[in-house]
């Protein structure tokens, strides 16, 4: 199955604006996307939904592997790596 | 009877009103379960479209960024693909309303187990949500369970942020919140909206009874029982006075804590006499950096400040990050006891290059305007500020000729105080910070509600500590400020004046 990594950067956690943003930015998609909390375990848990986004506790510094199965499985992973970076990025500091 | 009630100020404003205690409202209807599976979805469906309704609706009346982004947020919980499926999984069996507490409740347990506060603090908002959507499953309307009689203060225990949205705000002269902390949601909004908040202990209002007159203090941090009229005038007065900012009394400089350009300008606007704090912390922490800002773009920045205030002093506080308020190019990694851990001049001291950056620019405004003013964070000895100075002095001796800004450290920790004597001679001021430094002596965390009365600036022990530094500061001719909640507040300023105490940084 495809998948990308991407990190929390320093100073950034995943909190619910972005996370809602994700959410949202998934369900555009028609395959299957998950994400894992590599640093601490937790998931792989449904990208199209916040709160278990959120349960992932991906603070500053966490790896976090996306991963898709299906049609667009490539172009997902694309799109929700990019929109994972400009979102974090975007966030004031904790 | 009458009396006063101390807690903690947590949103600022006056307001006079009877006592409701919200948590004994008649509010829950009890989830029963209804006859027929299909009828249970429909009911499901149709109560989820009405809460989508309404919170859109609020979300186009309110003009606040803070509510907005709740908001957003709950309606993002109602799209929910797990949430739903969750739900559906005891829907048929146990009706609409079990399976939504249920399914609410599973995720709310989740959240909870997370270690960052601000995760955990989005289970307060499901909450709201299940309320919300519990609410409109029972068909009762909304602003039936909202509406107020007469002018009047809440005492609750839990009360969330959509409470505070659909309340008849006409009639919400104050609340008196124990169960939150100053940093929560609803708090955030109550100061968004202008509603007073004290915090205060669960059973501070147990003898009051219903339907008294209260007067909430969110100035002060406290509740009057049955105020006298005089007692509420002076209460209004103060909150305008202290706010007003304006000249001090007695040869007392006020002056502003600022953390952005707006904040800047509006205290001028308001006839503050320079700024006493500049917390350059907040200029860069909006923006994605994980690279601290050159010196140019810092010396720009800290031009347009002292532009602001072109013949007051304006005194620059250097970064004062730490576990608990991380800075992006100033990672710290994770402590047991941030509050205690490496923060202020010791995370400084960590990253040399970045701490002559600063001060460079710092020199290099105090160039160009008198009065510039370095303020070191949280010293605790004089090792430490000797450290420090020694790469001020070299920084200030590599540019030929330049006017050297003034040096001086935050009081903020019980050593320094105590030590007050023996940094005065390498400093040129000293900057007590009133609510650090109270959290330190007393040993109680600022954010916490149990202890709100606790870390009170007025209590003795931080006043001896504030007069043992101004005392020592005094007798080496230094000038000594203070900043924090105290300085703000009209009984602590009279204090610390009486202390002697020659500028009230108000923020």
């Amino acid at each position: 199955m495809p998948e990308v990594w991407v990190t929390v950067p320093a100073g950034r956690a995943l909190h619910a604006r972005p996370a809602a943003a994700l959410a949202r930015a998934a369900a555009s998609f028609r395959c299957v996307i998950a994400f894992e909390n590599r640093t601490n375990g937790r998931g792989p848990v449904n990208a199209r939904s916040v709160v278990s986004l959120l349960s992932l506790g991906a603070s500053a510094g966490a790896q976090l592997c996306i991963s898709a199965d299906g049609d667009d499985a490539a172009e997902a992973l694309t799109a929700l790596s990019l929109e994972f970076e400009r979102l974090l990025e975007a966030e004031a500091p904790a | 009877m009458s009396g006063v009630v101390n807690g903690r100020a947590a949103a600022p404003g006056v307001g006079v009103g009877a006592l409701v205690r919200w948590d004994l409202r008649d509010e829950r209807s009890t989830p029963a379960r209804e006859s027929g599976h299909v009828d249970e979805r429909a009911r499901l469906a149709a109560a989820i479209v009405r809460v989508e309704r309404e919170l859109a609706q609020m979300q186009q009346r309110l003009d606040s960024a803070d509510a907005a982004a709740i908001l957003d947020f709950q309606r993002e919980l109602l799209r929910d693909p797990e949430l739903r499926a969750r739900i559906d999984e005891t829907l048929d069996e146990h009706g609409a309303a079990a399976a939504l507490t249920s399914a609410m409740g599973h995720f709310v347990a989740l959240l909870e187990t997370l270690d960052d506060a601000n995760l955990r603090e989005r289970a307060a908002d499901v909450r709201d949500l299940e309320r919300r959507l519990l609410r409109a499953l029972s068909g009762r309307a909304v602003s039936a369970a909202m509406s107020l009689a007469a002018p009047s203060v809440l005492s609750a225990q839990r009360f969330f942020p959509s409470d505070l949205l659909e309340i008849d705000r006409e009639k919400l002269a104050g609340l008196c919140l124990s169960g939150v902390g100053a940093g929560s949601h609803v708090v955030l909004l109550a100061r968004a909206l202008g509603v007073p908040v004290v915090l205060c202990d669960s059973t501070a209002l147990r003898d009051v009874p219903d339907g008294a007159r209260v007067l909430v203090d969110g100035q002060r941090g406290r509740i009057v029982i049955e105020p006298s009229d005089a007692e509420i005038a002076a209460s209004q007065q103060e909150a305008t006075m202290i706010v007003g900012g304006g000249p001090g009394r007695g040869g007392v400089r006020i002056t502003a804590v600022v953390g952005s350009i707006a904040e800047a300008q509006a205290a001028r606007a308001r006839g503050a006499a320079g700024i006493g704090l500049l917390r350059t912390e907040f200029l860069f922490a909006g923006v994605q950096r994980t690279f601290a800002p050159s010196v140019a773009e810092q010396a720009a920045a800290y031009r347009m400040f002292a532009e602001i205030f072109p013949e007051d002093g304006i005194t620059i506080r250097l970064f004062d990050a730490g576990g608990d308020k991380p800075l992006p190019f100033l990672p710290v990694e994770q402590e047991a006891n941030p509050a205690l851990g490496t923060r202020g001049v010791r995370l400084l001291l960590k990253r040399p290059g970045l701490l002559r950056d600063q001060m460079r620019a710092i020199i290099s405004v105090a160039h160009l305007r008198a009065q510039v003013r370095l303020l070191v964070p949280m010293v605790t000895d004089v090792g430490e500020l000797l450290r420090v100075r020694a790469v001020f002095d070299e920084e200030c001796g590599a540019i030929d000729g330049v006017e050297r800004p003034q040096f001086g450290v935050m009081i903020e920790v019980p050593a320094a105080a105590l030590m007050a004597d023996v940094l005065a001679e390498h400093v040129d001021f000293f900057s007590i910070g009133t609510n650090d430094l109270a959290q330190y002596t007393l040993a109680v965390d600022r954010d916490d509600a149990r202890y709100a009365a606790y870390g009170d600036a007025l209590h003795p022990a931080v006043l001896r500590l504030v007069e043992m530094t101004v005392r020592a500061a005094h007798a080496h001719g230094r000038p000594v400020s203070v900043c924090g909640e105290a300085a703000g507040r009209a009984d602590a300023a009279a204090a610390l004046m009486a202390l002697g105490v020659d500028e009230l940084a108000v923020g």
